[in-house]
């Protein structure tokens, strides 16, 4: 689960870690009030929403005169953001965070995340912060440390020696380095977090380090054990489908294709994605409604599917093991009784009793073709979604 | 011969009287696995699907032969589960739980580096070796005794190959769970197989995300001689919606269906680009 920058820093906050002094604005907040009690002569206004490349979509904006800074807050609250890493539709707006800006004399990069190679955490760090960090570490990847840390031991001095080596850090500095990052392993582990991401840390002008941006990840499947981290949770970032989805525990990701896809099992379902893109077609959705599903949750997977107005045809690809394609077939019956679907359904029943399934969907129902193989599935199901469009 | 499990395979059921543990103990008893005994805190000294049910994994080694362990614990008490297990060090450890916190997992794959212990999972279907032993949650029917070795990180991508490859039948298919951080990887299953006298064939398919495949890829190079056919999940994913930079770091660009096609190929190994061609490529290698 993602959080926001400014719920990022005030964890960072909690454990000790410096960050700038900032103030947040929310919607419904009196700017007139807001902007008479934030002191200073220069401000810097941040679209809080859960992506990153900001600067460049225009939602980091500064402020140098109270007025301006009343204009910039105006011009960025409540309207959606579109950046390089969300899609066409971009993120809503609701809450900004609004900082005095530091002097960067350097910026550094430092962040923890569980690394699935080394079965560990792994620290990584660069004297070469901001945001064109992968492409350095593509380019020039020795400019990147990384350490594991071994959970036995927890972070000792020599991940922070091994880490600040490149940093050309000098005693001090060190010292904050040192206690930045083990604070930060402290709360990695204390949140369930997959990612802790300062990028920059600055060494301002005073020689301070200072955490500028923070990303953070949490856990999904550990969430239950961190209500407040839980409660930090914004909606207004999700897509709503997916947010719809994800309330019937139906694993669901929207793409821009026109032919929707209903699967058990999440390889399955990445598989069919690829054979209706290898016969040239492209998938709507991402859909994965679970190993043993039922009836009843095809039934809520095609009500997901009528919400996105791009799908012309619907390829059901169910792989019976333990729940037999016939009861399978009965529930999508069932499932185009309840619901008001229009499009074309290609269905492919394998598996367990997958013959008893294909004979009960045979000639019942107009909408529905049922097929025996998976080439032929994905190029009925794209040749429908050609013929509605 | 097979691998890892045959019909002499002695199974626990760790979290056997819930839903999920009932039911799939039932499914392997009528396919004629040994399931002898079950653990479940506080209910030791009853009797469930007429199995003895004990409060501890240790009480149970006091009374019964025990060669593999399979867990159907919530996913909350599951790493615990999991730790029972290699304490005892009980050969091998089947856990087909999903959703266990990856933080729970990164003590139990120390743990296990200095036990003899093998894990499969977790979030996996399980193992079968078809005609002998089924531990896990996979459909026993769609299998038949053959000589097509499966290792898959995908429960239903499994039963998909298994349905391409029933002209031949498997030795054994082991799914190794698409956690994160799991226990046995590619690179161990493909060991079995190639030491194991009823693998002809070894069908290997994986997916997008990690390394594992290219580190397969490497192996294979120098250690397999069988022939593998494989298939990549994936290839039309976009890429994740992410935060960040630490990821795209520390997998330096790599994970892609495409890397791991290149690989695998640059191994010899014969890729099909789609599941529906698994079975032509299985089948032109054993005629």
């Amino acid at each position: 689960m993602y959080i926001h920058e400014y719920q990022s820093k005030r964890l960072l906050h909690t454990y000790e870690i410096p960050i700038p002094r900032s103030e947040v604005f929310t919607q419904g907040d009196s700017i007139e009030k807001f902007v008479a009690n934030f002191g200073g002569e220069s401000w810097i206004v941040k679209a809080q929403i859960h992506s990153g490349g900001r600067g460049k979509a225009g939602g980091i904006l500064w402020a140098h005169t109270k007025e301006e800074l009343k204009q910039q807050i105006d011009k960025l609250m409540g309207t959606t953001l579109v950046t390089k890493q969300t899609d066409a539709a971009g993120l809503p707006i609701n809450t900004l965070l609004v900082e005095k800006p530091a002097n960067i004399k350097h910026e550094i990069y430092l962040s923890l995340l569980v690394d699935r190679a080394s079965k560990k955490i792994t620290a990584i760090a660069s004297a070469e912060g901001g945001i064109n960090i992968e492409e350095i570490a593509e380019t020039s990847p020795e400019k990147i440390s990384s350490v594991n840390i071994h959970k036995t031991s927890g972070i000792q001095g020599y991940h922070c020696r091994l880490l600040a080596q490149n940093l050309n850090l000098n005693k001090a500095q060190f010292k904050q380095f040192s206690h930045i990052l083990k604070q930060m392993y402290t709360l990695f582990l204390d949140s369930d977090a997959s990612l802790i991401e300062i990028n920059p840390l600055i060494i301002s002008d005073d020689e301070s380090l200072l955490a500028l941006d923070a990303k953070m990840n949490f856990d999904d499947n550990a969430l239950f054990r961190h209500k407040k981290i839980a409660s930090l949770k914004d909606t207004s970032q999700e897509n709503p489908i997916e947010l719809k989805a994800k309330q019937h525990d139906l694993n669901y990701v929207k793409l821009d294709g026109s032919i929707g896809c209903i699967v058990n099992g999440a390889g399955l379902a990445m598989a069919t994605m690829d054979l209706i893109k290898h016969n040239g077609g492209e998938p709507a959705n991402f859909l994965d409604v679970g190993g043993n599903t039922t009836g009843q949750r095809v039934t809520q997977a095609f009500n997901l599917l009528i919400d996105d107005k791009s799908v012309r045809s619907i390829f059901v690809n169910i792989f019976g093991g333990i729940v037999r394609c016939d009861v399978i077939a009965e529930g999508i019956l069932q499932a185009l009784e309840e619901t008001e679907l229009t499009l074309p359904v290609v269905v492919l029943l394998q598996g367990t009793n997958s013959e008893q399934g294909k004979e009960i969907l045979k000639n019942k129902h107009k909408l529905i073709t049922a097929v025996s193989e998976l080439t032929e599935g994905a190029k009925l199901a794209i040749e429908k979604a050609g013929a509605q469009s | 011969m097979s691998v890892l499990i045959d019909e002499h395979t002695q199974i626990l059921c760790q979290g056997i009287t819930g839903s999920v543990g009932t039911f799939h103990t039932q499914q392997g008893l009528d396919y004629g696995s040994k399931i002898v005994a079950g653990v479940t805190p506080g209910k030791g000294g009853s009797t469930h699907l007429d199995l003895p049910v004990y409060n501890t994994v240790s009480e149970v080694m006091q009374n019964h032969e025990i060669d593999a362990t399979v867990i159907y614990v919530p996913a909350a008490f599951a790493a615990d589960a999991i730790l029972e297990a290699v304490e005892v060090e009980i050969p091998l450890i089947v856990c087909i739980t999903e959703g266990i916190p990856v933080q729970d997992m990164i003590p139990v794959s120390d743990i296990l580096k200095t036990s003899s212990s093998l894990l499969i999972g977790p979030n996996c279907p399980g193992i079968i070796t078809p005609d002998q032993c089924k531990i896990g949650i996979m459909p026993g029917s769609i299998h038949k005794a053959g000589n097509v070795g499966i290792v898959s990180r995908s429960g239903t991508l499994t039963y998909v190959a298994v349905d391409q490859t029933c002209d031949h039948g498997q030795s054994t298919c082991i799914g190794i769970g698409g956690d994160p951080i799991h226990g046995l990887d590619f690179i161990e299953c493909l060991t079995m197989f190639e030491h194991d006298r009823a693998t002809e064939v070894i069908v290997l398919v994986g997916e997008i995300g990690g390394t594992a495949e290219e580190e397969a890829a490497e192996f294979i190079q120098t250690a397999v001689n069988k022939p593998i056919v494989s298939y990549i999940a994936g290839a039309s994913a976009p890429p994740g919606k992410r935060m960040g930079h630490a990821g795209a770091i520390i997998s330096g660009g790599k994970g892609t269906a495409e890397d791991k096609y290149k690989a695998l190929e640059n191994a010899g190994v014969h890729t099909v680009r789609t599941l529906a061609g698994i079975s032509e490529a299985v089948n032109k290698i054993l005629t």
